[in-house]
C-alpha cells in the first residue's frame, strides 16, 4: 500500500530587504526547498504616497525605491518550520531587520503538469 | 536681581523648549498615518500634500495669533531647519540618476527646463517691475535678489496628483509627467536660488550688492564641500554596512554636515544638498537603495516641520504693495503655466485636454514655500532688507500657493458637473484604450 502524499502549504514570505533576498533564498536551498517565485511588490504606504510627493516627484516613479519583495514556495508541511527557522536566523543576524512577513496557507491541491515525454 | 534675571533666562529657554517640542510634536502627528485617510478626498490631498495645514498651524501658533512660538525660538530652531533644507535638496538631488535621459521622455526633460527658465523669466520679471514701480525701489542689486528668490519659487508645480487624476487610468500617464516634470524642475528652483545667495555680498555702506567673484567662488567651494560630503557619505555608509544604528548616524551627521558646512559658507542648505545626492545617487552599490528609502520615506514629517516654520515665520501684516506682487505674480505664473502644461499633457495623451489633470501645473509647488523659508531664515543681509522682509516674502508666497492650489479645487466645487463629465470621458477613453 503506497503512502500518502504529504500534506502541502503554501508559503507567502514579505521581506522589505532587497538586498538579503538572496541570502534568504540560500537559505532555503540549504532546508531543501527545491525553489520558490520572487515577485517584486510595493507597501500600501508606497503606492498611496506615490501620488502625493511632496518634494520628490521624481523619485515616485522608479519603483526599486521599495525594495520589498513577496517569495511564494509550495512545500511539504514538514519543511515549513525549517523556513521559520531560516526566517529567524535571518533576523537575528542583521540588528536592521525589523521583521520578515511569513504566512502558510494549506493547499487543496497541488499539480505540475508536463508535456508527457514521447 | 540676579535671581529675576536667571528666572527670567530660565523661563525663555522653557518656552524654547516647549515652542521646539511643539513643533517637532506637531510635524509628527500632521505627517502621521492616522492622518492618511484625510487624503482620500480632492480637498483632503490638496491641503495635506501641499502642507497648507501645517502652514496654518504655524501660523496660529505663531508671533501673530497665540505667540507660543516667535522669532526667538525660530532662531534656536536655525539648525533644526537647516538641515530639513538640507534634507530636502537630498531628496530633490537623489533623483538625478545618470540614466534619467534613458528612462524619461525627451519631452519630459526639455519641459522641465522650458518650465524652469521660463517660470524664473517671467515670475522673476513680474516681481522685479513690481519691486521697481509699486514699491519705489530704485537700488537693482535688492530687486534682483528678490525677483530671483520669488522667480525659483514659481518654478515647477505641485507633484501631488492624487486628487487630479485619482482612479483614471487614462489619466495615469499625464499624470506620472506632471510629477516628473515637477522633480526635474525643482533642480532648476535650487540651482538659481543657490547661486543667487552665493551672489549675495554687502556693499559699500552695508548696502546689499551682488558679486561675481563672490558667486564665482561660493559655487566653486559648494560644489566641492557638497563632492567631499556625497563621496565620504558613501564611504560611510559602506563601511556601516546593514547594522542600522550605524546607518542612520551616517544618514543624519551627513545631512547635518551638508547642511552645517552650507551655513557656515553662507550658501544655500538646499543647494549642498541636492549637489551630495547628485554626487551619492551616481556611485555605484546596493547601499544606495536602502538611503534612498529612509530619505524618500521622511519626506513628510520633514515637510510639514519646514511648513510648520514657514507659517510662523509668514508676516500677514504685509502691505497693500506686496498684495499687488501676489496679483502680478499670479497672472504670471497663469500665464506660463497655462502655456506649457496642455502641451506636456496632451503630448502624452491627448485624450486629456478637457480633465482635470490639466489645472495640476497652475498649483504652486511646496518647494515654492521651503525657497521663501529658506531665504528668510538665511541670515543673510537680504532677509532683513526693509524693502520686502523675509517674512512678508513668505507670506506672499503662502498667498500665491495657497490661490493657485485651491482655485482649481473651488472650480470643482462650482461646476461639479463638468468636473463629473470629464471624468466619465477619460474613463471612456480608458475603456477605448482597452478594447483596441
Amino acid at each position: 500500500m503506497a503512502d500518502a502524499p504529504e500534506a502541502k502549504k503554501l508559503v507567502v514570505v514579505i521581506i522589505d530587504r532587497a538586498e538579503l533576498v538572496d541570502e534568504l533564498l540560500t537559505g532555503f536551498l540549504d532546508i531543501g526547498v527545491p525553489g520558490a517565485t520572487v515577485l517584486e511588490s510595493r507597501g500600501m504606504g508606497s503606492i498611496i504616497r506615490q501620488e502625493m510627493p511632496m518634494f520628490a516627484g521624481l523619485a515616485s516613479l522608479f519603483p526599486e525605491h521599495t525594495g520589498s519583495r513577496v517569495i511564494l514556495s509550495v512545500l511539504p508541511e514538514s519543511v515549513i518550520e525549517k523556513v521559520y527557522g531560516v526566517l529567524d536566523e535571518l533576523v537575528g543576524q542583521y540588528e536592521d531587520m525589523q521583521s520578515v512577513l511569513c504566512a502558510t496557507l494549506p493547499v487543496e491541491d497541488f499539480h505540475i503538469k508536463r508535456k508527457p515525454s514521447e | 536681581m540676579t535671581i529675576l534675571a536667571a528666572a527670567s533666562e530660565a523661563s525663555s529657554g522653557l518656552r524654547i523648549l516647549i515652542g521646539l517640542a511643539l513643533l517637532v510634536t506637531l510635524a509628527l502627528v500632521g505627517s502621521s498615518r492616522l492622518l492618511w485617510s484625510w487624503r482620500r478626498s480632492a480637498l483632503g490631498a490638496t491641503l495635506t500634500t501641499g502642507g497648507w495645514i501645517a502652514v496654518g498651524i504655524g501660523m496660529i501658533v505663531g508671533p501673530h495669533a497665540l505667540k507660543l512660538v516667535d522669532a526667538a525660538h525660530v532662531d534656536v530652531l536655525r539648525p533644526l531647519i537647516l538641515f530639513c533644507l538640507g534634507w530636502v535638496g537630498l531628496m530633490v538631488g537623489l533623483q538625478l540618476r545618470g540614466d534619467i535621459p534613458r528612462l524619461l521622455p525627451k519631452h519630459t526633460i526639455r519641459g522641465a527646463v522650458i518650465d524652469a527658465l521660463a517660470s524664473i523669466a517671467a515670475l522673476g520679471g513680474a516681481a522685479f517691475a513690481v519691486l521697481w514701480f509699486v514699491f519705489g525701489e530704485s537700488s537693482v542689486a535688492p530687486c534682483v535678489v528678490l525677483a530671483v528668490v520669488l522667480g525659483a519659487a514659481g518654478v515647477g508645480w505641485s507633484a501631488e496628483t492624487r486628487s487630479l487624476a485619482s482612479h483614471q487610468p487614462a489619466l495615469a500617464r499625464p499624470a506620472a509627467v506632471l510629477r516628473a516634470v515637477s522633480g526635474l524642475a525643482s533642480v532648476g528652483a535650487i540651482v538659481a536660488f543657490g547661486l543667487m545667495t552665493m551672489a549675495i555680498r554687502h556693499g559699500d555702506g552695508g548696502a546689499l550688492a551682488l558679486a561675481g567673484d563672490a558667486l564665482g567662488l561660493g559655487l566653486a567651494v559648494s560644489v566641492v564641500a557638497a563632492l567631499v560630503c556625497g563621496l565620504l557619505g558613501y564611504w560611510l555608509m559602506n563601511l556601516a554596512g546593514r547594522g542600522h544604528g550605524e546607518f542612520l548616524v551616517v544618514l543624519l551627521g551627513l545631512v547635518a554636515f551638508a547642511a552645517g558646512a552650507a551655513a557656515t559658507m553662507a550658501v544655500s542648505a538646499l543647494f549642498v544638498g541636492m549637489v551630495v545626492g547628485i554626487v551619492i545617487v551616481n556611485l555605484p552599490g546596493q547601499t544606495l537603495t536602502r538611503f534612498q528609502r529612509v530619505i524618500v520615506d521622511a519626506e513628510q514629517p520633514i515637510g510639514m516641520a519646514l511648513m510648520l516654520t514657514a507659517g510662523v515665520v509668514a508676516d500677514p501684516t504685509m502691505g497693500w504693495r506686496a498684495w499687488v506682487m501676489v496679483g502680478a505674480l499670479l497672472v504670471a505664473r497663469l500665464l506660463v503655466k497655462t502655456l506649457l502644461g496642455p502641451k506636456l499633457v496632451t503630448a502624452v495623451e491627448p485624450s486629456a485636454r478637457r480633465t482635470s489633470v490639466m489645472v495640476g501645473p497652475l498649483r504652486q509647488a511646496p518647494l515654492a514655500v521651503a525657497l521663501a523659508t529658506a531665504y528668510a531664515i538665511g541670515g543673510h543681509e537680504a532677509a532683513t532688507h526693509p524693502l520686502l522682509p523675509g517674512g512678508q516674502l513668505v507670506m506672499i508666497v503662502i498667498a500665491l500657493g495657497l490661490v493657485s492650489d485651491l482655485t482649481p479645487m473651488l472650480s470643482r466645487v462650482a461646476q461639479p458637473e463638468r468636473w463629473h463629465s470629464e471624468s466619465q470621458q477619460a474613463r471612456a477613453a480608458t475603456a477605448e484604450g482597452g478594447e483596441a
